[in-house]
């Protein structure tokens, strides 16, 4: 049930009204009936696993008890590497063990020897990254201390299996999300009207630029060998608005779900677009991983290595990033695409500047020429790793590289059946520019109650409608379900 | 949450719902290929005695008017025999006097289904012109504005009701008028590669199993009703045949010839490489033009006249 589909909308009004009107009776009831529709909705994506994440929240929360309740260190480690071990090593199993065996035969065909292991038919439980990562931090926090065991396995359960995010995220942390599914929710009016704004924005993201910028970005990575260099250029260009318009467009619309349902659910993308460099970048971009990795794996190991200064630095950013490309997918693109941009930190490290805040054209209406030069710079750094992750394979992405350094990329862009898209899309795509360039200090694009004219509010929410319906037409699936 | 109802009825769903419903009602009532014919076959039905089913290639390809006997032509671009199966068993009561169904295969017509093809938006024209009683929840199948942009509505009512143009493409005897050899493309033998590859890429194994049960069926009713039913592999220019996939080529042949020995009253004539069929016959590399489909159509009125009309 894609969030973009007709019958996602019917299942959400259906889901709003009795939420609100029925089963607000009682907190259980509000709480078990989230859960219920949870299931529903992750069983539609795909029922064969639902039994897997009831048991991955059944033995999360007895472990949160468990770890909570240990008098000895020597235990409460052991549930914690029981959690670790259940976790990561359902994310292997799942999602990398084929890929393991896969990368084992072709080391050691190279070698001369051929092992006749084969690969298992596995089918990964949609949203496997996500809701690991979100147990994983669960008990680890509550190893740590900083926050205590759910005792109400319908609200752990529902933490877990939290409908709007359960596909691709936002992570939210057990700090966050618990305690709001403890609370009595109460209807809040502004909440409800900014959450609707935001979904409003997000399909426009998801259906006008994401879907067609999607229709020629496969034209040009599907036929990239045949194509003049100038094309080749344009391909990363549109691939980086169509991952952010579907990526961000998609968080929007979980945030604005769970804001229609009384809840406040982490932010995940804050203008990445505007980044002045890759720091910055990743500050904006996929907000929820990166803070995740920040707090369970670049400190520690940062702490961990902090004798070695700038290298022990460098060594976490890299282990973090490589870990962010792992977390994307088993294919080698990803891992490197991961360790590119930890590299793409390394002059920051050595220059100090990795944690300066920047922010860009602050109080103004436009940068200042160092500032776009920055942006530029960073976003063709961004847009060239790009090509690692659309590519299906390194040696896909590596002639792809290859083909975009040659004379013809002097040449007049040629994108095959792609010219009308290409004049429907551009008008929109300024459009989503604009906005997001003059709303970049507030929570969304949307967020526009700071204009009193309700005719103007109005006449923008249904001009943005308008261009929705216009580009809607068959539901196309987010990228980042796959992860 | 009242103040918010409210609003969300009054300004958001409420204009759409009358907007869209209105849009569906102005949509639903714009003649097509798919509203003609359902409505020919409704009111004539009884009088015709050759019925052509098909796709494109029997769209394009059949002409009623260059039959001896009185026909029409019940194929539609992308039809597949699901859907030929359901238009004969919709129709067969009605149609007394039918005594032959015209069948064109091509390469790929069992390799898909409709429902699954980048054509599926074509699966609503049944279910609401003929009265397919598929998922009624499934919007795709029920709703005609369902799959289509704003502006391409609004272009299509205001074409029929400011402008008077329909979207009937076809003959008065269902024949698709639009394959004209003055309007090719003056680059079609260049696509025969491409179209080939593209035509084998669709195989899927369920699809082509499904497909040869409901030719299967088609071949059934027919028997009962005592019908001859006539299989033409129709023909196709050099360039495409060349790129198709022999094996599946072959799988294609061998079930068709396989289904005509099963039953006494199928014949499949196989006219892919006819030498009749020339460079100017063509519309582009496996559809004819109007030359061709006169030709195409003679020839299969001289097979009808070899199994003599029974009484």
């Amino acid at each position: 049930m894609n969030f973009t589909s007709l019958t996602f909308l019917i299942f959400f009004a259906l889901f709003f009204l009795i939420y609100w009107f029925i089963a607000n009776r009682s907190l259980k009831m509000q709480n078990l009936f989230i859960l219920l529709a949870g299931y529903v909705f992750y069983a539609w994506a795909d029922y064969r696993l639902l039994f897997y994440l009831i048991c991955v929240s059944a033995l999360n929360f007895l472990l949160g008890i468990l770890i909570e309740q240990s008098q000895s260190s020597k235990r409460r480690r052991m549930f914690v590497a029981i959690g670790l071990l259940q976790g990561i090593g359902g994310l292997f199993f799942f999602k990398y063990l084929n890929f393991f065996i896969d990368s084992l035969r072709d080391a050691f065909s190279s070698l001369g020897i051929h092992l006749s292991f084969e690969t298992l038919n596995i089918v990964a439980p949609v949203g496997i990254s996500f809701f690991t990562f979100r147990t994983i931090s669960y008990l680890l926090d509550i190893d740590k201390g900083k926050i205590k065991a759910a005792r109400d396995w319908v609200i752990f359960f529902n933490y877990v299996s939290f409908f709007p995010c359960i596909l691709s995220g936002p992570i939210d942390r057990a700090k966050n999300l618990i305690p709001q599914l403890g609370n009595p929710r109460v209807f809040n009016y502004q909440q409800a009207v900014d959450g609707l704004r935001q979904i409003l924005w997000g399909l426009f993201k998801k259906i006008v630029i994401a879907d067609t910028c999607a229709k020629l970005t496969t034209q040009i990575f599907d036929h990239y060998q045949t194509l003049p260099a100038s094309t080749l250029v344009v391909g990363p260009l549109l691939f980086t608005f169509q991952i952010y318009a579907d990526f961000s467009g998609y968080s929007d619309i979980a945030i604005g779900l769970a804001n229609l349902l009384g809840f406040r659910v982490t932010k995940n993308f804050a203008f990445p677009l505007f980044s002045q460099n890759i720091a910055e970048f990743w500050r904006r971009w996929h907000i929820s991983l990166t803070s995740w990795l920040t707090e369970y794996v670049f400190t520690p190991l940062s702490i961990a290595f902090r004798d070695y200064r700038q290298w022990g630095l460098i060594f976490s950013v890299l282990i973090n990033f490589l870990i962010i490309g792992i977390w994307h997918g088993p294919n080698w693109t990803y891992i490197l695409y991961g360790l590119i941009h930890g590299c793409f930190f390394i002059p920051l490290i050595l220059r100090g500047t990795i944690g300066k805040n920047l922010k860009i054209a602050k109080g103004k209406l436009l940068p200042s020429f160092s500032e776009f030069l920055n942006v530029f710079m960073t976003m063709s750094l961004v847009m060239l790793s790009f090509i690692l992750f659309r590519s299906d394979n390194i040696s896909d992405a590596f002639h792809y590289y290859g083909r975009l350094f040659s004379a013809s990329v002097f040449t007049v862009p040629i994108i095959p059946n792609g010219r009308n898209i290409i004049v429907s899309l551009l008008p929109f795509l300024g459009i989503m520019l604009l906005v997001e360039w003059l709303q970049r200090e507030k929570d969304h694009a949307l967020q526009i109650d700071g204009i009193k004219s309700s005719f103007v509010r109005w006449a923008i929410y249904y001009s943005v409608f308008l261009s929705v319906l216009q580009f809607n037409t068959e539901a196309v699936q987010f990228i980042y379900y796959q992860y | 949450m009242s103040r918010f109802l409210k609003k969300l009825t009054w300004l958001v769903l409420f204009p759409f719902l009358l907007l869209y419903a209105s849009l569906e009602v102005m949509l639903r009532n714009i003649p097509n290929d798919y509203s003609f014919k359902s409505k020919w076959l409704q009111t004539n039905g009884k009088q015709i005695k050759v019925l052509v089913l098909g796709s494109s290639t029997g769209y394009y390809g059949v002409n009623p008017r260059f039959l001896s006997v009185k026909a029409f032509n019940a194929s539609h671009v992308y039809q597949n025999p699901k859907y030929d199966l359901f238009i004969l068993e919709k129709f067969i009561s009605s149609m007394d006097s039918l005594q032959y169904i015209i069948l064109p295969v091509t390469y790929h017509s069992l390799f898909y289904s409709l429902e699954t093809s980048g054509e599926n938006w074509r699966t609503k024209n049944y279910s609401i012109h003929y009265g397919l009683q598929g998922n009624r929840f499934d919007p795709k199948l029920n709703l005609a504005f369902y799959d289509h942009t704003l502006l391409s509505i609004f272009k299509r009512i205001f074409g029929y009701y400011i402008n008077g143009q329909n979207e009937i493409n076809c003959s008065a005897q269902g024949f698709g008028t639009s394959y004209l050899l003055e309007k090719r493309s003056p680059q079609w033998e260049g696509e025969g590669g491409i179209k080939a590859k593209a035509h084998s890429a669709l195989f899927d194994e369920e699809d082509y199993a499904e497909n040869l049960m409901m030719l299967e069926r088609i071949a059934e009713l027919c028997k009962e009703r005592r019908i001859r039913l006539i299989m033409v592999f129709a023909p196709a220019w050099i360039t495409y045949v060349e790129s198709i996939d022999p094996e599946l080529l072959k799988l294609d042949l061998i079930k068709c010839k396989d289904i005509s020995k099963k039953y006494g009253n199928v014949s499949f004539i196989n006219m892919l490489n006819d030498s009749r069929f020339t460079y100017d016959d063509f519309y582009d590399v496996n559809h004819l033009n109007e030359f061709g489909s006169e030709k195409f159509t003679l020839a299969i009125d001289s097979i009808m006249n070899s199994y003599p009309l029974t009484d």
